[in-house]
């Protein structure tokens, strides 16, 4: 076994100090190291995106990536978008409400991309939102409801905030 | 009933905190990892593991050796036809390989990572033996025969009603032709998983399934424990479609390891190991001969169905899933007076063939789609008109197929008629001049199919399924606090169960829904049954969640009677609470109704068995626009209309014709496994196993049509699998019509698209 | 599916970084972006003794081009920053119609442009461009420093021109023709899938009359291909769909194309013939047939 590291990263703003394999992916030191298990593993090479996480205001993915490399970087996951118990962030209200989301393994992994690209990119006009979409696998919507949910967050909640 | 109710179970998905088996997380768990065989057929000769077992942080490296003859797992199959063998299947490789991705090894650790490296240190010696990799090959007089029977043909079965050779002798046109449908992954985004731990007297078990009381059937009698000491519950499940409703080597293995080494043992299936070794669906060939009369009535059709089964069977169904249920549906929601086919499961050094949504329909409606379109243009015909033509009518119905099935209710003929017409079909010529000034081809293509949803015992027992029960029970408690909580043998893997059952018990106890909980499906929660597949839920859930609300009303009454010492037939249902007619201000609450009820006396189980089978259909219809010189293809319209009886909520019915259409696309698109001549899988992840993405779905016109079933509890049908059934071949048929090449493989990739444009003249 | 054991440095200069190279190279891997080294690293398709992860050296991550001057672009400059800069979408518009077709956003967001370059995939989008764009790769080892035009870089199917014990630091563009005009044409399975084909161009027109023309293809062969036989053809001539697509395909008869589980070489040469028209009529006309 390789000599571990260390590494000092900010998850959902609270700051964390672990030692780790260098090889260790940074999707298991979340889901295993730190138990934040809302983002998933679909595929481990970076096609379905179901463990997408925001680095540093930037949609990744976190199968992609060595724990290693999260040092010195703010990660948001999907446990940082509303507060414990709290009230819904309002993107995952609008999916709930289009019915965006069947079995729910696929939707952290969308929520993150699509908060991080309002923010990074501003709201996509109607003809981007397959295409902003597509770095994104869903198996069981069809994403019908998905474009839906993602044009009410645009419309509504988007504008306002 | 009949409202949109946004779903109860979004709230802990949305947040990330919903728990999937991999989430689950126990103390001293060892986790699993397998070297799978390399090779598609070959004997096992020496396994040395010694490397493997000395690397540090690794617990144990277990052959077949390490396991006895009775943890095999072997469906027990009784079909009354031919000859069926079916093969044990070992859970991890005994003597012999016949599929890459079989499990030799399997390597316990204290981490994944280093039971995967201890599984690279395995060395295994494989004496190769000949390849059957494929259904042609395996018939071939010279093949290899897989297991010890005289061929690699593992059953088979015919049928014949009407004279179908005279029949096609007296027609004035008749077509063959060979269809075929390739093999395909399921590939729901979770993976599978099972964690085991071990009880104080027994086991504990959570997996990724749609079927966790038939695991729990599977491991009592191969763990050796009593059946109360085997616990099953379902964790939140990811996707299941199918693939999910069988019970593989690996469910059994886990909970024998824990046992066995006083752990939890977790298994977390990963991507390439589910597209390889996961059970895979369809991939037939089918040979079809159809007649008909000059103005296009048909008059016969003869089909010899080839099932590829792979390897082995899965469990409990066997390999007979696609043989049966292909067959019996092959003339589809059209009366054809004289009938035949013959249909073979064969063995090839594949992954075992099993369930994916749409179960032997999705083949037999691309087999009677395309014959039905190919036939109406060689008569010069309007294909919409010969499939009205030759539609059971409503007033037919109840009608028997010329395969023995009984269709109870609907109007097939609607639901084609308004699909076309949410199309906008008039406006195709305008949409074709448009497409050709610009170099683009147009086509509009249409689909329409019948499926059988809600089987029960009846039908499972009478195909030889016989280790599938096929009642379910609901249990339902009235708590202390007023509310109700729900328990079936049902998981919901993202088809809305939950919400769906919640809205059948809160409608039937007179409970606003918020007030009714589902609870996590636990084999040890007193209902048993099934599982989730192949449309039931609703009609054999909902029906014993009816009969279960209906035990409870009579006792609700009841208790209120004595209660209040007044008679039964004064009483009245009110939100929460039974009141006396006329009295609004008389009432006593659930909740003080449970309060000073005798223990369980508020808490009962119900079973449902369906007495027959309920048919949905649908009929779907698209248009699109090809690229003729890159085989690129854009889907414009596309409308689905569908039948499925009254509806409990409709939106999710919707999310799920989504979801089942956008299969069928992929279906036709671009989704396919592949094996080469050497049974190398050549789809080994999802940059070869082609999933659609938000780019390939368009967007969906959805109508419904609400026909009551007959004689079932309750008045819906089963839902969810429509969109695959119809979808591949609709596509199929609007491809054709724009190329002017009958397409009658799928999928179709651009490079055959592109070729039949150049064949069809319409560059 | 998780990573062997290896080796791990991340060196904060380039100078510590040669200096691994020069005693590892020979098994160690580079991890620049990891978009698409660290699927082979999970698949334990690579396994490479020791990773070199260059994210933390910042004098890899630049743009900047002065008025008049050529582009220089460090190799661990994230794909996303390139489709952000004004400079490359003003100057050099090809590249970033080139990023807008490598994957998803997501990718983007990780993916370098030195890296897409280090691992050569023959079907990679920023290859074609680079090449076709003239540019050169800068490569620096304990040794010094090498530029490797990138007509010589691509060698083969994920091969470079790159040593073991070189690190890809820079990529330079020249400044490019006044008045002529890019363009890029892929067909993929999936858009954000790599391409079956494509193919980028550079032509100077007047009117629809071409006086210089530069053409590449990818996805069709183990590298990135340029088309001369198709550029003299066309050099000096004027704009003709029928004639375009005759010399196209004349061209693409004499590449050795890839076959595989997507397409056969025979689609592969047809579909990069027709791809290459459209570029090249998009370069001209504003826009494809």
């Amino acid at each position: 076994m390789t000599a571990l590291r260390t590494i000092r990263t900010t998850v959902n703003g609270v700051a964390v100090d672990r030692r780790v394999e260098p090889r260790r992916l940074l999707a298991d030191f979340l889901r295993d190291d730190l138990d934040l298990r809302g983002t998933h593993l679909g595929c481990e090479h970076g096609v379905c995106g179901a463990c997408t996480v925001i680095l540093d205001g930037a949609a990744v993915r976190s199968c992609l990536m060595l724990a290693v490399q999260a040092n010195g970087k703010a990660i948001t996951t999907v446990e940082g978008l509303a507060p414990l118990d709290g009230e819904l962030h309002p993107l995952q209200r609008a999916f709930h409400e289009a019915h965006a989301l069947q079995c729910g393994f696929c939707t952290p992994g969308f929520l993150l991309s699509l908060v991080s690209r309002f923010e990074q990119w501003g709201p996509p006009a109607d003809d981007e939102i397959r295409t902003v979409l597509a770095g994104n696998i869903c198996r069981c919507t069809g994403y019908q409801n998905i474009e839906k949910a993602v044009r009410a967050f645009r419309d509504s909640d988007w504008a306002v905030s | 009933m009949g409202r949109p109710l946004p779903r109860a179970e979004d709230d802990a998905l949305l947040r990330g905190r919903a728990e999937f088996v991999d989430d689950i997380r126990l103390p001293d768990t060892l986790h699993v990892a397998f070297h799978r065989s390399p090779i598609a057929h070959a004997a096992l000769g020496a396994i040395d593991t010694k490397d493997a077992a000395s690397l540090p942080g690794v617990h144990a490296v277990l052959t077949s050796e390490d396991l006895g003859e009775s943890t095999d797992l072997w469906a027990r199959l009784e079909t009354p036809e031919r000859v069926t063998f079916s093969p044990r299947r070992p859970l991890l490789a005994r003597g012999v390989v016949r599929f890459v991705g079989e499990a030799v090894v399997a390597a316990l650790a204290e981490s994944r990572y280093v039971a995967e490296d201890a599984c690279e240190r395995v060395l295994v010696d494989y004496e190769p033996l000949p390849v059957v990799p494929d259904v042609d090959a395996a018939l071939a007089p010279s093949a290899a025969v897989l297991h010890p029977v005289p061929s690699n043909v593992l059953y088979e079965h015919a049928h014949e009603r009407g004279g179908v050779d005279e029949a096609l002798a007296a027609s004035a046109v008749v077509i063959e032709r060979t269809f075929k449908v390739a093999r395909y992954a399921a590939a729901p985004l979770e993976p599978r998983g099972v964690l085991a731990a071990p009880t104080r007297d027994g086991v504990q078990v959570w997996t990724s399934t749609q079927a966790p009381h038939q695991l729990q059937r599977a491991l009592v009698p191969i763990l050796g424990l009593e059946s109360e000491r085997v616990r099953v519950t379902c964790p939140w499940v990811g996707g299941g479609f199918g693939q999910k409703a069988h019970v593989y080597p690996e469910e059994i293995l886990v909970p024998l390891l824990a046992l066995r080494y006083g752990r939890p043992v977790k298994w977390t299936e990963d991507r390439r190991e589910n597209l390889i070794a996961s059970s895979q669906a369809r991939g037939q060939v089918v040979t079809v001969r159809l007649g008909a009369t000059a103005d296009g009535r048909l008059t016969a059709l003869d089909a010899d169905i080839l099932c590829d089964m792979g390897a082995y069977g899965v469990y409990p169904h066997g390999h007979l899933l696609e043989v049966l249920g292909t067959p019996i549906m092959i003339s589809g929601p059209y009366k054809v007076p004289a009938v035949r086919f013959r249909a073979r499961a064969v063995a090839t050094n594949k992954c075992p063939g099993g369930a994916f949504r749409g179960v032997g329909l999705a083949v037999a409606a691309f087999v009677h789609e395309r014959a039905i379109d190919i036939v109406a243009n060689r008569l010069g015909l309007d294909p919409a008109d010969v499939r009205l033509r030759n539609s059971v009518q409503p007033g037919e119905l109840p009608f028997e197929s010329p395969t023995g099935m009984i269709y109870d209710s609907g109007d097939y003929p609607r639901a084609l008629a308004e699909a076309l017409e949410r199309i906008g079909h008039r406006d195709a010529e305008e949409l074709r001049a448009g497409a050709e000034r610009r170099g683009r081809l147009f086509g509009v293509g249409h689909a329409f199919y019948v499926e059988y949803t809600g089987i029960g015992s009846a039908v499972f027992q009478g195909r030889g399924m016989v280790g599938i029960v096929g009642f379910d029970d609901v249990r339902i408690a009235v708590n202390r606090d007023g509310t109700a909580t729900v328990w079936s043998s049902l998981p919901t893997a993202g088809q809305g169960i939950p919400t769906t059952l919640a809205q059948i018990v809160a409608d039937e106890l007179h409970l606003p829904p918020d007030r009714v909980t589902v609870a996590a499906v636990d084999t040890s929660a007193g209902a048993d049954g099934t599982g989730t597949f192949a449309s039931r839920s609703a009609i054999i859930g909902g029906a014993a969640a009816m009969e279960a609300s209906e035990t409870l009303r009579a006792r609700l009454l009841e208790l209120t009677s004595s209660r209040l010492e007044i008679h039964v037939d004064d009483l009245e249902f009110r939100t929460g609470a039974v009141g006396v007619r006329g009295v609004p201000a008389t009432q006593v609450t659930y909740a003080e109704l449970a309060e000073a009820a005798p223990e369980g006396y508020l808490d009962v189980v119900e079973r449902y068995d369906p007495p027959e089978t309920a048919y949905s259909y649908g009929a779907h219809a698209c248009m699109v626009e090809v690229d003729p010189e890159t085989g690129g293809v854009e889907i414009l319209r596309y409308a689905v209309v569908e039948d499925c009886g009254r509806i409990i909520n409709p939106t999710i019915v919707e999310g799920q014709t989504h979801g089942a259409t956008a299969q069928g696309i992929g279906a036709c698109l671009l989704e396919s496994v592949v094996y080469d001549e050497s049974g190398q899988p050549l789809t080994t992840s999802f940059m070869d196993y082609l999933v659609p993405s938000a780019h390939d779905v368009p967007t969906f016109d959805i109508g419904h049509l609400e026909h009551r079933p007959r004689e079932l509890r309750a008045d819906y049908k089963g839902v969810g699998e429509g969109g695959v059934i119809g979808g591949g071949v609709a596509l199929a048929n609007a491809l054709s019509d724009a190329l002017g090449v009958e397409l009658n493989e799928i999928p179709v990739s651009p490079e055959t698209i592109a070729a039949a444009a150049r064949k069809g003249g319409r560059r | 599916m998780k990573p062997p054991v290896f080796e791990y440095d991340d060196p904060e200069t380039i100078e510590e970084a040669v200096a691994i190279l020069a005693e590892h190279g020979d098994d160690a891997k580079v991890l620049a972006g990891g978009q698409s080294l660290i699927p082979l690293l999970n698949f334990r398709l690579a396994v490479p003794g020791r990773l070199v992860d260059i994210n933390r050296i910042e004098e890899l991550d630049f743009v900047s081009a002065g008025d008049g001057e050529p582009l220089a672009i460090g190799a661990a400059t994230r794909m996303a920053e390139l489709e952000r800069s004004e400079l490359i979408a003003d100057r050099w518009p090809l590249i970033g119609e080139a990023l807008r077709h490598v994957g998803h956003f997501q990718i983007r967001n990780r993916g370098t442009a030195g890296g897409s370059l280090a691992h050569a995939d023959p079907a990679a989008e920023l290859p074609a461009a680079f090449l076709l764009l003239g540019a050169t790769a800068v490569a620096r080892s304990r040794g010094g420093e090498r530029l490797v035009s990138l007509d010589e870089f691509f060698l083969g199917y994920l091969t470079t021109a790159l040593r073991p014990d070189e690190l890809l630091t820079e990529i330079r563009v020249p400044v490019q023709p006044a008045g002529s005009a890019t363009a890029l044409v892929e067909f993929a399975r999936r858009p954000g899938d790599f391409a079956l084909a494509g193919a980028v161009c550079r032509v100077s027109s007047a009117g629809r009359s071409m006086s210089d023309v530069k053409v590449v293809v990818f996805g069709v062969g183990p590298k990135p291909i340029r088309l001369e036989r198709l550029e003299e053809e066309l050099v000096g001539h004027v704009l003709d769909g029928d004639e375009l697509r005759s010399a196209a395909a004349r061209a693409l008869s004499e590449v050795d194309a890839v076959a595989d589980l997507h397409g056969s070489a025979d689609y592969r040469r047809s579909l990069a013939a027709e791809l290459a028209a459209r570029a090249i009529e998009r370069a001209v006309d504003g826009e494809a047939r």
